[in-house]
């Protein structure tokens, strides 16, 4: 991997930088259409918000400035993140997908069946591929979470359309 | 003597049949989620907050207390036998421990380790144990004005030292901070930042921030490039711990223990800077410095104790201000205020029997985990096999399930996957995650103290430093500022030169 490439990829940090500025400039609005009674004394609920805006405009302006200038930090390492590797796109958007269909089923069709639907589609994503061992692993896990927690610990979990089963 | 008859009595009711059962099956439970492979003690805990929501609180804090050990314990595992090192704290233990084991001397790395563990978490529990009343006492005297000092060198330190890059560890701090000014603001009622959603009203909960940050975050990163062929898992083989391997052990263990408790004590992030200086202690200090980075003991049995002495040390002023110094304790934290307890010195008054009972759990939990961990070692080790898909959907699996179980709302599952795809990008651009838990949970805190001390001085800011203890914590601020700036322009000076020749 040359020096350049590196270098390049890098620089989209800028993005994540330029958010924060965003969001503070956000928060500075959102902090000035808030009234200060005057029993509050010196600063109120205002305060805050500004302090914490006016920083994160500066510290991602500094950032921004930091990386163009080619500063890099170590991405985090990881007993099973391979370094060398290149970001899986297709993994991240296929679990990104699963993510937000769980939270639009788990209340509807109920948390046993969404899990056993989540943890199959992540194990088949990260690439679980032996039939049996998928399918056993993915009825076995939630169903025994699922007992444990709503028989066991006494917490509610939605039944959904296993109502009259269950 | 007061102290040792409150200890007793807490001993007395951690010994109790029922909070026995919570605290094997708190390190049990610790140590297993420990050992697994890219779940570190900070993710374990949050991780786990959910299980013990139906517990009573003492009940829940020894199950906490066993957790939070077991999951010291079952990190070094990870860290000796997988020949890939993983994350800041466990490094040094990975230098010697691998190599250790790669001579096919794993069984005595794993050993020193965990006796060393044993060793130092006992010792600096004790220490825990003498000194967290005292600093009680001290701190029932500070304002608010000294709280708020201390919260900004906590936001400071944690900043600097968690993670490589002072801007990343700043920003993720403003995170943190931002996250926390969400909700109705408690003084005044007004809503900020709430962008009109109503589930917002009530604020970011920690452990949705924490759990999505730490398990989801980390579960999408490893996604995105996962390796294809697993780490090679190194045996735990060997003979035991020899006599001479414990001669060479105890000295490290004692040293380690020395180094790690005060420096978890401070506000610096806990354990990882003293594991770095163990090990270059007893490299140093080592009759076989030529072993150092092909196995030697010592730098397995040091860095080992320190890390679990810091451990203890975090403790002092997590149980006493209030104030978490790691990433972990920021989670520890957490799990105390859905229990309705702000620990800090009245914690010592008001929920006395709570804090001894947990205070004696934590001698019982490191029995427990000497234990379990130097006869079944190689239980814990089957669990380093399992496959990783199945190993990160159940983590994804366990993260929702948390999150919904907090308000039964699908609302908080939504919000913790959205701050999972932000613990991604934080991770791909190396921003450390520990700051921002800190920031959503002391700012809160922080915000608080500045009002109420601005309130009593009727609006004179001079108040923030005006008695000694502000004063002073505030001085150590500058230099905290200060010093990187000083020993960088220093540094900069030669450099040119020297890389020319």
């Amino acid at each position: 991997m040359s020096q350049a490439t590196t270098d390049r990829r890098g620089l989209t940090e800028i993005l994540p930088a330029g958010l924060l500025v965003l969001v503070g400039i956000y928060m500075i609005v959102d902090g000035h259409s808030l009234r200060t009674p005057p029993t509050e004394g010196a600063i109120g609920p205002r305060f805050f918000p500004y302090v914490v805006g006016v920083a994160l405009v500066v510290v991602g302006i500094w950032l921004a400035v930091a990386v163009w200038r080619g500063d890099r930090a170590e991405p985090e390492a990881g007993e099973d993140v391979d370094t060398e590797a290149t970001t899986h796109w297709g993994t991240l958007a296929a679990l990104a997908g699963l993510m937000v269909l769980y939270v639009l089923i788990l209340d509807p069709v109920g948390y046993l069946l969404s899990t056993i639907g989540l943890f199959a589609g992540t194990a088949y994503t990260l690439g679980a591929r032996n039939p049996r061992s998928l399918v056993a692993v993915s009825l076995l896990a939630p169903f025994v979470t699922f007992i444990v927690f709503t028989r066991l610990l006494g917490v509610y979990l939605p039944n959904g359309i296993l109502q009259a089963v269950i | 003597m007061g102290n040792l008859d409150l200890l007793l009595q807490g001993f007395g009711d951690a010994l109790t049949p029922t909070y026995l059962l919570y605290a094997l099956a708190g390190v049990t439970i610790g140590t297993a989620v420990g050992v697994l492979p890219g779940i570190g003690p900070a993710m374990t805990v949050a991780l786990l907050l959910p299980i013990t929501f139906t517990l009573d609180p003492t009940g829940a804090f020894i199950m906490f207390a066993g957790i939070y050990y077991g999951g010291m314990y079952g990190g070094s595992t990870t860290s000796i036998l997988l020949n890939t090192p993983g994350e800041a704290s466990s490094i040094v233990t990975a230098l010697e421990g691998n190599q250790m084991a790669r001579a096919g001397r794993g069984a005595a790395a794993l050993a020193t380790a965990a006796i060393g563990s044993f060793v130092a978490g006992t010792l600096a529990t004790i220490l825990l144990t003498l000194l967290a009343p005292q600093v009680a006492d001290l701190a029932v005297k500070l304002g608010p004005q000294d709280y708020f000092a201390l919260m900004i060198l906590a936001f400071l330190t944690v900043s600097a030292v968690l993670g490589a890059s002072l801007v990343r560890g700043l920003a993720s701090l403003l995170i943190g901070l931002s996250l926390g000014l969400i909700g109705i603001d408690a003084l005044t009622g007004q809503a900020r930042l709430t962008l009109g959603i109503a589930q917002l009203a009530d604020g970011v909960d920690v452990v949705v921030v924490a759990v999505g940050l730490f398990a989801v975050g980390e579960a999408l990163w490893v996604s995105s490039r996962l390796r294809h062929a697993p780490a090679q898992l190194l045996p735990a083989a060997g003979p035991w711990m020899t006599r001479d391997d414990l001669r060479r052990s105890w000295k490290p263990w004692l040293r380690g223990t020395a180094l790690g408790f005060p420096f978890g004590t401070l506000p610096a992030g806990g354990a990882e800077i003293p594991t770095f200086l163990s090990y270059a202690t007893e490299k140093r200090l080592s009759h076989h410095p030529e072993e150092f980075g092909h196995g030697a003991i010592e730098g397995v049995a040091g860095p080992e104790a320190a890390n679990n002495a810091a451990a203890a040390g975090v403790l002092v002023p997590l149980l006493t201000l209030g104030l978490p110094t790691s990433a972990t304790a920021a989670v520890l934290l957490a799990a105390f205020q859905q229990y309705g307890l702000q620990p800090g010195p009245a914690l010592f008054e008001t929920n006395s029997d709570l804090v001894w009972a947990l205070l004696a759990s934590l001698y019982i939990g490191n029995v427990l985990l000497l234990v379990l961990n130097l006869p079944l070692v190689g239980l814990w080790v089957r669990l380093l096999r399992i496959p990783r898909p199945y190993l990160y959907a159940g983590i994804l699996m366990f993260a929702a399930l948390g999150s919904y179980t907090i308000n039964l709302s699908a609302v908080d599952v939504a919000l913790l996957f959205v701050i999972g795809a932000l613990g991604f990008v934080m991770r791909r651009y190396g921003w450390p995650v520990g700051p921002a838990v800190v920031g959503l949970i002391l700012g809160p805190v922080a915000e608080q103290q500045l009002r109420r001390a601005l309130a009593i001085s009727q609006g004179d800011v001079s108040t923030l430093w005006s008695t000694a203890f502000s004063a002073t914590v505030l001085a150590v601020c500058a230099v905290v500022i200060a010093a990187p700036l000083i020993l960088r322009a220093i540094r900069r000076s030669p450099t040119p030169d020297e890389v020319h020749r």
